[in-house]
């Protein structure tokens, strides 16, 4: 199968918004008011932080909201300067891969976003900022992703436990299932 | 040759010069304190000679110190007619934790024995006993090494890029160090390897397997603690038991416990030694019976025989790229001549994306690092080898011994990986395009005899790079591999040339931020039982379509 | 806002002339009106576009229509394989109002490059000679 047939390829596994049993938009929004329009979205790699976090983005953004939206590279221990430079807002901020920042680096994110009127994280661990959104994973979230994707009813539970719940690496091995079936 | 190269900005220079730039501050600093130590030293060697008298000698001890024995020494001697007395043993007199070692040093300085001194001629009340021995010089090589990677290494980074953008693609690559300096870099690891095992390594085996057949010698536990010492690193501890033994008559003291002693982490098997040589009982020790100072309470060795490998490692791996070096092909001009003029536009012996001489270079490197950091790590946890850590340390010490053993074999697999038949490749054309003509030429030098078979294809992959969160993963796809030759007979596995055409429809050589295809010149000669040729070669394949 | 590419035909050789008319209504006259010519690529890993293009039109009305014309680019034609297509597209972006996008193949004959072609699989992948022989 060619790369642009791929129903797992990247642009449409990107553009499949965040899901969860019992997840609520309204609830999320109450939540982090409750800590003080400051909170983190905790879960492994995988499970749907950083989807969550784009789609909170993006409803922010159709809300005409000022939002800021900071990508941390791997082992980025603190903030560059540009990043430093947008953090000084009252609009929303939102982090993604907070995790990466080294103790210095978190204590100036919270410095520098101490007059922006909200401040989201997503994280391996909670700690850093009030847990907000614990994100799940299950088989039948994963088979409802394929279903999405394909159309097609697929039990996708053993693909599931095999990568550990890591929905995303499940999503890669059925690319190569695709890309496998006939030459391109 | 056009070679499609990764991009290694300023920034990248610099990062890798800072890492190498630490590596030769560090060593230029331990350099210079060395440097001056000896200087010091050779001083003492131009002072002038004379005798002197030994007024009283005995061993000095200062309680509570981690060092607390030193020589304490009155002599009197005369210069240009006159009468000095002085109290200083060395130069700089040095205490020390073995007490049997400083009153071996004044068991021949006792009051009233004549003997040799040092006076410093511009300074005539100035005068040692003893002067140092040379043996510090030695350890120069250590900070050396560093010097010598940290200034290659920079040497290396901003040599490479002048030759990038000065030489043609088809230059011969030498190696970053050229020969001299990978010589030189291989002689120094060789060096400290041989010095670590001369001057430290077998005489430490060669005692302790002696002490096995030294005179039991009755003695009388002084005092016996477990002794800690504390430093910026943590506290650590040893075996501290001081003893009176007699031998011919003369009453001796020491504190000596074991050959290979120290003092490491662990406290449980110092203080299980301790509890078997209380105060005031009556226990055996261990004389040398040519020198009555020279005395153990346990002897025979154990586990630190182990130490033996990290200078035979050392040696091995400075050998190896010695060796190396020695293989290492001359510069070669460009040959050219011998391809068709029409379809050349440039062309050279292409590059290999690593060499086998890089390779080992780094695996050593590694290899040296991590080995060094957990063999102090098991000694320390282990009271040096001298028992056994428990099933919980064990466990969590496996995969950093496994990791350890994989660096090890990798260096096995390298320096044998070097022995390899080394291929030199050469294209017709600085670019390919479909449909055209490829002709490959190569040599094979060295041990051409041993290959089984040899393989010369073109591959085309796909590399695709998708990020998410903190997570990168790289795929790649082989879509196509083009063969060139597959020769099983050494006269022509050793030098040759193939012409063949290209499918008339192949994708470009393309490189974006994520995506790539990526076009390379393959060899791979199989060796049995020994690690194989695996050569590649990047090029660049052009967009067009023949027919 | 309602917009139309219309190529004489969706499929070129690297140099040939890229030429057609676009279309748009939309409810207010837009700043802004551009075509772009672009490359995009689809796949396992992110996306990578590059715009080798633009033609951007003066005074775009509410209701408007424009002719175009480009040049094919030599590189990179359009390809396909397990992990990555390469796609070419004719992109209209009018500000405010969104954009429109349609999908052209430019290549040698005018024909997308396969690039996961099982006759070009000439030679195995290297086997392990040995338990010693693994690649590197």
């Amino acid at each position: 199968m060619k790369a642009r047939d791929n129903p797992f390829r990247s642009e449409c596994v990107d553009a499949l918004a965040y899901r969860a049993p019992g997840f609520d938009w309204q609830a999320l929004e109450l939540r982090l008011a409750a800590a003080g329009g400051r909170g983190a979205i905790v879960g492994p790699e995988g499970h749907g932080k950083t989807t969550l976090l784009l789609d909170w983005v993006k409803r922010r953004r159709d809300e005409g909201a000022e939002v800021i939206f900071i990508k941390l590279a791997t082992n980025q221990r603190r903030l560059t300067a540009p990043q430093r430079e947008l953090l000084a807002t009252t609009g929303f901020v939102f982090v993604d891969s907070a995790e990466q920042l080294g103790w210095l680096g978190r204590r100036e994110l919270l410095r520098l976003t101490a007059r922006a009127s909200g401040l989201v994280v997503t994280t391996h661990r909670p700690g850093c900022l009030p847990t907000v959104f614990t994100c799940p994973s299950s088989p039948q979230l994963l088979d409802e992703l394929v279903r999405e994707l394909t159309g097609d009813d697929t039990d996708c539970a053993s693909s599931w436990y095999r990568h550990r719940g890591n929905v995303r690496l499940a999503l890669r091995e059925f690319y190569d299932q695709n890309a496998a079936k006939g030459n391109a | 040759m056009s070679i499609t190269r990764s991009p290694s900005g300023l920034a990248g220079k610099l990062g890798v010069s800072f890492f190498f730039g630490v590596f030769l501050a560090m060593g230029l600093f331990f350099l210079g304190l060395m440097v001056r130590e000896v200087a010091q030293i050779a001083v003492t060697y131009s002072w002038k000679e004379t005798t002197a008298t030994i007024l009283s000698s005995s061993v000095g001890e200062k309680p509570g110190k981690d060092d607390p024995f030193s020589p304490i020494v009155s002599f009197r001697y005369q210069w240009e007619g006159r009468a000095y007395t002085s109290d200083r043993y060395a130069f700089k007199p040095k205490r020390m934790d073995d007490y049997s070692a400083v009153e071996a040093k004044i068991s021949a300085l006792s009051p009233g024995t004549v003997t040799v001194c040092y006076v410093n001629p511009r300074d005539p009340a100035t005068a040692i006993l003893r002067r140092e021995g040379w043996g510090i010089a030695f350890f120069i090589l250590l900070p050396l090494v560093f010097v010598v990677v940290g200034g290659g290494g920079i040497y290396g980074t901003w040599a490479a890029a002048r030759r990038a953008k000065s030489e043609p693609l088809s230059s011969p690559k030498g190696s970053g160090l050229g020969r001299g300096g990978t010589l030189l870099f291989g002689g120094v690891f060789v060096a400290v390897g041989a010095g670590l095992l001369v001057f430290w390594f077998l005489p430490a085996a060669a005692k302790s397997l002696a002490s096995t057949r030294w005179t039991e010698t009755p003695c009388t536990v002084i005092s016996s603690r477990v002794k800690s010492h504390s430093d910026s690193d943590g506290t650590t501890y040893s075996v501290d038991i001081f003893y009176r033994y007699t031998v011919n008559g003369r009453e001796y003291k020491s504190n000596r416990y074991a050959s290979l002693g120290g003092s490491s982490s662990g406290y449980k098997g110092k203080a299980a030694a301790v509890e078997k040589y209380p105060a005031g009982s009556q226990r055996i020790c261990y004389v040398n019976p040519d020198d009555p100072t020279d005395v153990l309470l346990k002897p025979g060795v154990g586990w630190e025989l182990l130490f033996g490998l990290i200078p035979t490692a050392f040696m091995a791996a400075g050998a190896g790229v010695m060796w190396a070096s020695r293989r290492a092909p001359k510069r070669v001009t460009r040959v050219s001549g011998a391809l068709p003029a029409a379809s050349v536009t440039e062309s050279g012996p292409l590059k290999s994306r690593a060499s086998p001489l890089a390779r080992l270079f780094g695996i050593t490197i590694f290899a040296v690092i991590w080995n060094g950091l957990v063999g102090v790590f098991l000694w320390n946890l282990s009271d040096g080898f001298q028992r056994l850590p428990g099933v919980f340390f064990l466990i969590f010490f496996l995969p950093f011994a496994l990791i350890g053993l994989g660096a090890l074999a990798g260096v096995v697999y390298c320096l044998l990986a070097l022995t390899n038949p080394r291929c030199r490749l050469q294209i017709s054309s600085s670019v390919l395009h479909p449909g055209e003509s490829l002709e490959v030429s190569w040599t094979l030098a060295g041990s051409v005899h041993r290959l089984q078979r040899l393989r010369i294809f073109l591959e085309g992959r796909e590399e695709a790079t998708y990020r998410r969160g903190t997570s990168s993963y790289t795929d790649r796809h082989v879509f196509a591999r083009l063969s060139l030759a597959e020769l099983s007979n050494s006269l022509e596995m050793a030098q040759g040339e193939v012409n063949r055409r290209l499918p008339g429809e192949l994708p470009p050589s393309f490189a974006a931020t994520s995506n790539k295809i990526i076009w390379t010149l393959k060899v791979h000669g199989e060796i049995a039982n020994w690690p194989d040729v695996n050569e590649e070669y990047e090029i660049t394949v052009e967009s067009g379509i023949v027919k | 806002m309602t917009a139309q590419i219309l190529p004489e035909h969706p499929f070129y050789q690297p140099g040939a002339e890229i030429k057609g008319r676009v279309s748009w209504t939309s409810e207010v006259a837009p700043r802004l009106a551009e075509l772009r010519l672009f490359w995009f690529t689809k796949g396992k890993g992110d996306r990578d576009a590059e715009t080798a293009e633009a033609a951007t039109f003066d005074l775009p009305q509410s209701s408007d229509s424009r002719e175009f014309r480009f040049r094919a680019p030599e590189f990179p034609p359009g390809f396909s394989g397990r992990l990555i297509s390469l796609i070419w597209a004719l992109e209209l972006v009018l500000e405010p109002g969104g954009s429109v996008l349609t999908e052209l193949v430019i290549g040698p004959e005018g024909r997308e490059l396969q690039i996961d072609c099982p006759d070009w699989l000439e030679v195995p992948e290297p086997a392990k000679s040995s338990w010693f022989g693994f690649n590197r």
